[in-house]
């Protein structure tokens, strides 16, 4: 191997690259937008809902006594809150549902008001359209405020026969979290370590691809290839060259997702307040202020599993026999990656196991996800980098030996 | 200039090229005439030391191809099929550039020899130009200028012209005699007799891996008293066939 002919093939194939508007675009501009954008649009999405819930909603009221029906709605149930009342008729109900007319429907027997004069139970019935999302939603805060009201008359039969409300809430379960004592007050981030651990796996894997495709196969489709292997540089060089290119694009790649992904948070602070209590930037803020060298050592592993993931695109795309075959094998290579993303997706970060790191792909996920909860284990972070290290070892012997066979060139 | 003993290669149980033996001359213009499959190809990627003969060795001009590989590519300048590849995205000068550096020529030594082979050529309007809007005749030049950048003694062509319109057929017929005025040894195949026949000094005809004959051209009318050389090789082929 002769160092400066692999650092001209290096540079040429850099240059090349980054001239291809296509390849800037997927491998530097796309992985610093995605992660914003994402964001941007799961933001939106929360607002919305939100602002559904609190919409004006019109219901119907159904009843043989429209009159003492309405004013029970309005007095009882409705009360201060922003709902519309439409008196509609049994066989109207189910089309006014489907059109949006109403969001939901109060069906009350005819012997309602009678019976609960006489404090019997009685039933009304709640009318509504689960494939509508503005009716589920008005379903169920109706719902509640049926539920409250059932509180308000239970408390003043209660009080009226002189016993202490506080009978229908004997036992009161409250919620205790301890994942925060574990954690050092540190909380995990639902949302993100769910999402950002396979993302970032998955520009790892795919990230090298278009370059891989292009300086092998594409080479090799140009004609190309044999004047290369003509020069004074040996195949060594020629390939170490191209390697080391596909490693630097896919690295840029990577830490583009990071400033993405830093950027997502910056530009979106509200989203992780409304979004619950974990949520917020701060906290956020604080699990990215991780230890310095679980830091590094997950920028390492993330870098180890390109390293390795670089020389699995080289030796794909030279077994290829063309372009659009490399091209086909290569885009399997998301399938894994994908897959062993899903299956840590909802695994709580701790319930990864020690011997997962031993698992190529699914150790470097995992280590993300955990770093990104808080979770610091070096031991875990530690086998991770080193079996993707023995990991790219593996796949350079190949490649290595897969070169100094004649076939290679010559298809 | 070149030399080959005995050469055999073989494929899995496929054999290519069956004891070649032969001799190239320094400064001759050479053809190896073939149909297809015949084991051009793959003669001239021996000599280009990409491939290893099964038996038998070459040298050229002195140095085995399989020990001495190095030095043999130092020697050669190859130009495989007709529709010769170049790296769009860069300028005319950087893929001749990228060929120069790779044969360790010092900077200063390549751009002089670039300066000189653009002149020749006629390429100085363009040389700093990206090639991806390039002309076909334009790209074959580049081609031409990447091959001979580092002064090669050897040049080996795998049918140079085929796929190409006459315009540019003819483009590299003149690049051929050119080199062999600069000195050079061309080697370079052909299915066609009626292409070697323009060029060749002397031809060696191939047939499913085995040297039929070897001379000049006009030996070749006189051994086989006929003056149609398209029709000589068609027999000649027949013979081998039987
Ligand atoms: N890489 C290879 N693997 C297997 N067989 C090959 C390979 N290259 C060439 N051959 C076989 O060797 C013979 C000679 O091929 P080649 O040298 O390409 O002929 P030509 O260039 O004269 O058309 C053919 O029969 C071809 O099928
Ligand atoms: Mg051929």
């Amino acid at each position: 191997m002769n160092l400066k002919h692999v650092m001209i093939v290096l540079k040429k194939e850099l240059k090349d690259s980054f001239r291809d508007k296509k390849s800037v675009l997927t491998n530097i501009l796309l992985p610093l937008i995605l992660i914003p954008l994402m964001y941007y649009f799961m933001n939106m999405g929360i607002k919305s809902m939100t602002s559904q819930a609190e919409e004006d909603l019109t219901i119907g009221v159904i009843s043989n006594d429209i009159n003492t029906a309405n004013e029970f709605v309005k007095q009882n149930i409705i009360g201060e809150d922003n709902i519309n009342i439409v008196n509609v008729t049994q066989s109207e109900v189910n089309q006014k549902l489907e059109n949006g007319d109403i969001s939901c429907a109060l069906l009350f027997s005819d012997d309602f008001f009678e019976k609960l004069n006489n404090d019997e139970n009685v039933e009304v019935e709640l009318k509504y359209n689960s494939l509508k999302n503005s009716s589920s939603l008005g379903m169920q805060r109706l719902n509640s405020k049926i539920m409250a009201l059932n509180q308000i008359l239970a408390t003043s039969k209660l009080q009226s026969m002189n016993i202490s409300p506080d009978i229908l809430n004997l036992i009161t379960p409250t919620t205790n979290d301890i994942s925060k004592e574990l954690n050092d007050g540190k909380t995990s981030n639902d949302m993100l370590t769910m999402i950002i651990p396979m993302y970032l796996v998955i520009v790892i894997v795919t990230a090298g691809i278009p370059l891989a495709v292009d300086i092998i196969a594409g080479e090799r489709e140009r004609n190309t290839f044999e004047a290369l292997f003509s020069t004074k540089a040996d195949r060594l060089s020629i390939l170490v060259g191209k390697y080391l290119s596909i490693l630097i694009f896919s690295v840029i790649a990577v830490i583009m997702s990071f400033i993405g992904l830093i950027l997502g948070i910056v530009l979106n602070p509200e989203m992780f307040s409304t979004a619950g209590a974990d949520m917020s930037l701060t906290t956020m803020l604080q699990a990215l202020n991780m230890p310095i060298g679980a830091m590094l050592l997950i920028l390492l592993a993330s870098i180890t599993l390109a390293a390795a993931f670089a020389g699995i695109q080289i030796a794909i795309s030279t077994m290829a026999k063309t372009v659009k075959e490399a091209q086909t094998y290569l885009s399997y290579l998301t399938f894994p990656a994908m897959i062993l993303g899903f299956s840590t997706m909802f695994m709580g970060a701790m319930d990864i196991n020690r011997y997962m790191s031993f698992i190529p792909v699914f150790n470097t996920i995992a280590a993300i996800k955990m770093v990104l909860s808080g979770i610091i284990d070096y031991y875990f972070l530690t086998i991770t980098v080193v079996v993707n290290v023995l990991f790219i070892v593996v796949v350079l012997i190949f490649i290595v030996n897969l070169f100094k066979k004649e076939k290679t060139i010559i298809k | 200039m070149i030399s080959l003993n005995n050469v055999t290669k073989k494929f899995d149980d496929k054999t290519a090229t069956y004891e070649l033996n032969f001799k190239i001359n320094e400064g001759e213009i050479f053809g190896l005439l073939g149909e297809n499959g015949a084991g051009k190809t793959t003669t001239l990627r021996m000599l280009a030391t990409m491939l290893k003969p099964t038996s038998g060795n070459i040298t050229v001009c002195g140095f085995d191809t399989v020990k001495q590989d190095s030095k043999v590519r130092e020697n050669i300048g190859i130009m495989f099929g007709g529709e010769t590849g170049l790296y769009d995205r860069l300028t005319a000068k950087e893929n001749i550039e990228y060929f120069g550096m790779l044969y360790d020529m010092d900077k200063n030594k390549l751009d002089e020899q670039i300066k000189k082979i653009s002149k020749i050529l006629e390429m100085d309007e363009y040389i700093d130009k990206r090639v991806a809007n390039f002309s076909k005749g334009m790209k074959q030049k580049v081609a031409f200028a990447r091959t001979i950048i580092h002064n090669p003694k050897v040049l080996l062509l795998d049918e140079p012209t085929s796929g190409l319109d006459v315009t540019a057929a003819v483009q590299v017929h003149e690049f051929i005699k050119s080199c062999k005025k600069d000195g050079r040894t061309v080697v370079f195949s052909s299915h066609t007799m009626s292409e070697v026949e323009k060029l060749c000094d002397r031809v060696a005809i191939i047939h499913k891996g085995k040297l039929i004959d070897l001379d000049t051209l006009d030996n070749l009318r006189v051994k086989y008293n006929e003056e149609n050389l398209e029709k000589l090789f068609t027999d000649l082929i027949k013979g081998g066939n039987e």
